[in-house]
C-alpha cells in the first residue's frame, strides 16, 4: 500500500522538487500551500505523516499544527517540520514536532526521517 | 529742702521710665519732660550726631521749622571731644560765638541756653539744650541736675543702640538662615529664586526684589524674577521692569553689573542714574539695594530691592547680601551642573537604546535575510538533487529541461534578492544614482505585467492592466528602478492579493503620471499604514508572511529619488491601492557623463 505524505510548503519551486523526489522513491504526496488547505487535505486524505512549513501565508504551519491537535481523526499523524529558522530546535519544541529537518533540505536526511517515522 | 526732694522725685521718676519705655522716641519725650519740670523751662531739644558726624534733632520742644533748619549742624564740640562739658550762656546777647544767630535767638523768643553733652563712656554722642526766654543765671546744683539728667539720656540711647545693634545682627543671621535653607530645600532655579527674594524681603521689611540675569550675547541684563509685598503691590514698576533690560552700566542693576560691587540708593527718585525713577515714585518706592549674583567672581546676575521709605546705607546689610549673592551663585551653578549631567544621562541612555533599536533591526533583518535566501536555496538544491537522480536513470530530455529552467529560476530568484540586499545598503549610504533616460511608463508596465503572467496564473489571479489613460509621453527616469517600482508593486498585489483580481491603471495628470495598483486582498491595518514604507517593516506577521520588508521602503527611495511621491489607501480585510506620481521631468541629476564613460582616453 503506497503511503501518503502531507506536503504543506508556500513555495511552489520547493513544492514541486519535493513532490517529484518523494514520488520517486514510491510515496504518493498530497500538496498543500498553506495551513488551512493541508488541514482540509489532512482529513480527507489520512497521510501517513505530514511535512510542514512554518512561514506561509494565510494559516501558518503553528497555527496548522495546534489545528490539527484538536481534530481527534488527524491528532496522531506525525508531523516533520521543514525551517529555515535559526532556531529549528525552539521551535520544533514548541510545536511538539514529531520531527524536524532544515532547510536548504538534506534530501536524505529528510527521506530517513520520513521511514524512520512511516514504518 | 523741699526742692530737693522733688529733685530727687523726677530724677528717680525718670531713670524709671528709661529702664521701662522701649523706643527711643519714648525715651526722648520723658526725658524732654523731666528736663521741663526739674530745670524751669518748658523749650528744650535732644540733638544726636548721625552716621555722617552731623548733628541732628531727634527731639525737641518750642522750637520752630525755620529755628531747627538753621542751628542743625552747629555743635560748640569737637565730634572727637573726650571731655565735653556743658556750656551755659546767662545771655545770648554777651556771647560773641553766637553772634551770628543774634536774629534768630531774637525771632526765636531765645534769651539764654545750655548746652549739655550726652557722653557715653568717652564718646560724644550729641547733647541736649535747654532755652530760655529770659537771661538767667544757672546754679551748680541746675548744673548738676542737668548733667545727671544728660548721663540717663546718653546711657538710655546707648542701650537702644546696642539692642538695635543686636536686633539688626539677629536679623541678618535671621536672613541669611533662611536664604540657606530656600537654597537646601530648592530642586528649581526660578523657584529658589523668588523664595531668596521673598526671603530677603522679608528680613529687611522691604516691599519688592527682582533678579536680572546677564544676556551674555548681548552684554545686558534681563528681567528674570520678581517677588513683592502683597499688601502694598507695585503693579506699574514690576511691568516696566518685565520689559526693560540694562546694558551695562546703566541703572541700578546696569552699574552693579560694571562695577561687579553692590549698590546703595538712598532714594531712586532723587537719582539721576535711576531711569525707573517716575514710576517708581508713583507707586512710593524709595531706598534701593542691588547686589550681583556670582559665579567665581563673574557675575551671572543682579538682585535689586525696593524699600517703601527712604534707607540710609548700611554696609553690614549691604556685606551680608553680597555674601547671600555669592551663595546663590553658587547654587545656580551646582544646578546648572545637575541639569547639565542629567542632559548628558538621558543622551546617553537614549543612544543606548537607539543602538540597541538598531541591533534588533538588524537582528530580524539578518533573520528575514537568511530566512528568504534560504527559500530560494532549498528550492535549487532540491532541484539540483532531482537533477542528479535523472541523470543515473534513462535519459528523459524533456524532464531535465524543465529541471533546469526551474533552477535557473531559483537562481533569478536568488539574484533579485541579493540585489535588494545591495540596493539598501547603496540606498543608505546615500549611493542611489539614477541613469535618467526617455522611457514610457505604459509600456515599462506592459512588460513588467507580462512577465508576471505565470506567477499570476499560479496565484489564480486575474490581472486587469488600463493603460488608456495615457498618451505615449516618455518621462526621463531611470528604466531599471521603474521597472522595479512597477515589479514591487505587482509582486505585493499578487501575494497579498489573496487571489482576488488585481487592477493597475496609468493615469496622465499635467506635468505629471500616475501609477495606480489595487489588490483586493487582505489590505493594511490603520496602524500599520505608515510605517509600511519603513525599511525592515511589514504590516504582517513574521511568521505569515516572508519577504524582507525592504521592497515598499526601495519603491518609495527610487520614486523620492525621481521627485514622485507614493501613497497607500488602505481598508483592513478589503485590499490595498498604491498611487505613485511621477513628474515627467524629475529634479534628479543624472550622473556626470565622465563617470559612466569611464575611461575613454
Amino acid at each position: 500500500m503506497t503511503r501518503i505524505i502531507l506536503l504543506i510548503e508556500d513555495d511552489a519551486d520547493i513544492r514541486e522538487a519535493l513532490a517529484d523526489a518523494l514520488a520517486e522513491d514510491g510515496y504518493q504526496v498530497a500538496c498543500a500551500s498553506n495551513g488551512a488547505e493541508g488541514l482540509a487535505l489532512a482529513l480527507s486524505v489520512r497521510p501517513a505523516l505530514v511535512l510542514l512549513d512554518l512561514m506561509m501565508p494565510g494559516m501558518s504551519g503553528s497555527q496548522f499544527r495546534a489545528a490539527q491537535r484538536m481534530q481527534p481523526e488527524i491528532a496522531a499523524i506525525p508531523v516533520v517540520v521543514l525551517t529555515a529558522d535559526g532556531r529549528i530546535d525552539d521551535r520544533a519544541n514548541e510545536l511538539q514536532a514529531d520531527g524536524k529537518v532544515r532547510k536548504p533540505i538534506d534530501y536524505e536526511e529528510l527521506l530517513a526521517t520520513i521511514e524512520a517515522l512511516t514504518s | 529742702m523741699q526742692l530737693r526732694i522733688d529733685v530727687l522725685k523726677r530724677l528717680y521718676a525718670l531713670t524709671d521710665a528709661l529702664v521701662r519705655v522701649a523706643r527711643p522716641e519714648d525715651i526722648y519725650t520723658e526725658a524732654l519732660s523731666c528736663l521741663e519740670a526739674l530745670l524751669g523751662t518748658n523749650r528744650a531739644s535732644i540733638l544726636l550726631f548721625d552716621r555722617d558726624g552731623v548733628m541732628r534733632f531727634v527731639a525737641w520742644r518750642g522750637l520752630s521749622h525755620a529755628y531747627r533748619a538753621a542751628v542743625e549742624g552747629h555743635t560748640p564740640w569737637a565730634r572727637d571731644e573726650r571731655h565735653a562739658r556743658p556750656i551755659v550762656v546767662n545771655d545770648v546777647s554777651d556771647a560773641p560765638s553766637l553772634q551770628a544767630y543774634s536774629d534768630l535767638f531774637q525771632s526765636e523768643r531765645i534769651a539764654a541756653l545750655a548746652f549739655v553733652p550726652l557722653v557715653v563712656g568717652e564718646q560724644l554722642i550729641g547733647k541736649f539744650m535747654l532755652y530760655y526766654e529770659e537771661p538767667r543765671s544757672f546754679g551748680p546744683d541746675e548744673l548738676a541736675l542737668a548733667m545727671s539728667v544728660a548721663g540717663h539720656i546718653a546711657s538710655a540711647v546707648a542701650r537702644d543702640r546696642a539692642l538695635a545693634d543686636t536686633d539688626r545682627t539677629t536679623h541678618r543671621l535671621a536672613l541669611q538662615l533662611d536664604v540657606t535653607r530656600v537654597l537646601a530645600d530648592a530642586t528649581q532655579v526660578d523657584d529658589a529664586v523668588t523664595r531668596c527674594l521673598e526671603a530677603i524681603c522679608d528680613g529687611m521689611g522691604w516691599r519688592v526684589g527682582q533678579l536680572w540675569t546677564v544676556d551674555r550675547e548681548r552684554d545686558c541684563l534681563k528681567w528674570r524674577g520678581v517677588w513683592q509685598d502683597p499688601t502694598r503691590y507695585a503693579p506699574a514698576f514690576e511691568a516696566l521692569s518685565r520689559v526693560t533690560t540694562f546694558d551695562r552700566g546703566i541703572g541700578l542693576p546696569g552699574r552693579v553689573l560694571a562695577n561687579n560691587r553692590p549698590a546703595w540708593v538712598e532714594d531712586v527718585t532723587s537719582d539721576d542714574s535711576f531711569p525707573r525713577a517716575s514710576v517708581a515714585a508713583a507707586e512710593g518706592l524709595r531706598g534701593a539695594l542691588a547686589f550681583p549674583v556670582r559665579i567665581d567672581d563673574r557675575v551671572v546676575g543682579v538682585m535689586e530691592f525696593f524699600s517703601g521709605q527712604i534707607e540710609s546705607p548700611d554696609d553690614e546689610l549691604l556685606a551680608v547680601l553680597v555674601a547671600l549673592g555669592n551663595q546663590i551663585g553658587q547654587f545656580v551653578r551646582r544646578k546648572r551642573a545637575e541639569v547639565e549631567r542629567e542632559r548628558m544621562r538621558e543622551e546617553a541612555l537614549s543612544a543606548a537604546r537607539e543602538a540597541q533599536e538598531a541591533v534588533r533591526v538588524r537582528d530580524d533583518f539578518l533573520s528575514i535575510a537568511g530566512h528568504e535566501l534560504k527559500t530560494p536555496l532549498t528550492a535549487l538544491d532540491l532541484h539540483l538533487f532531482t537533477l542528479d537522480r535523472l541523470t543515473r536513470g534513462p535519459l528523459e530530455p524533456e524532464k531535465v529541461r524543465k529541471k533546469i529552467e526551474v533552477t535557473r529560476r531559483q537562481a533569478q530568484r536568488l539574484n533579485t534578492l541579493i540585489n535588494r540586499l545591495l540596493d539598501v545598503s547603496r540606498i543608505s549610504a546615500g549611493r542611489l544614482a539614477l541613469e535618467l533616460e526617455d522611457i514610457d511608463l505604459a509600456v515599462v508596465v506592459r512588460d513588467v505585467v507580462a512577465r508576471f503572467d505565470e506567477e499570476a496564473g499560479r496565484a489564480h489571479t486575474p490581472v486587469d492592466v488600463d493603460l488608456t489613460g495615457t498618451q505615449p509621453r516618455p518621462g526621463r527616469w531611470d528604466r531599471m528602478r521603474i521597472e522595479q517600482v512597477v515589479t514591487n508593486l505587482v509582486s505585493n498585489a499578487i501575494k497579498y492579493g489573496d487571489g482576488k483580481p488585481i487592477c493597475i491603471v496609468t493615469r496622465a495628470l499635467d506635468d505629471r503620471v500616475q501609477l495606480i495598483v489595487e489588490d483586493h486582498g487582505i489590505g493594511i491595518a490603520p496602524e500599520h499604514q505608515a510605517r509600511i514604507f519603513d525599511r525592515f517593516e511589514r504590516a504582517v506577521s513574521l511568521h505569515n508572511y516572508g519577504g524582507l520588508g525592504l521592497g515598499l521602503w526601495i519603491v518609495r527611495q527610487i520614486v523620492e529619488a525621481h521627485s514622485g511621491t507614493i501613497a497607500l489607501d488602505s481598508t483592513l480585510g478589503s485590499g490595498s491601492c498604491f498611487t505613485v506620481e511621477l513628474p515627467y521631468a524629475s529634479s534628479a541629476v543624472e550622473p556626470a557623463s565622465g563617470e559612466t564613460d569611464g575611461g575613454t582616453g
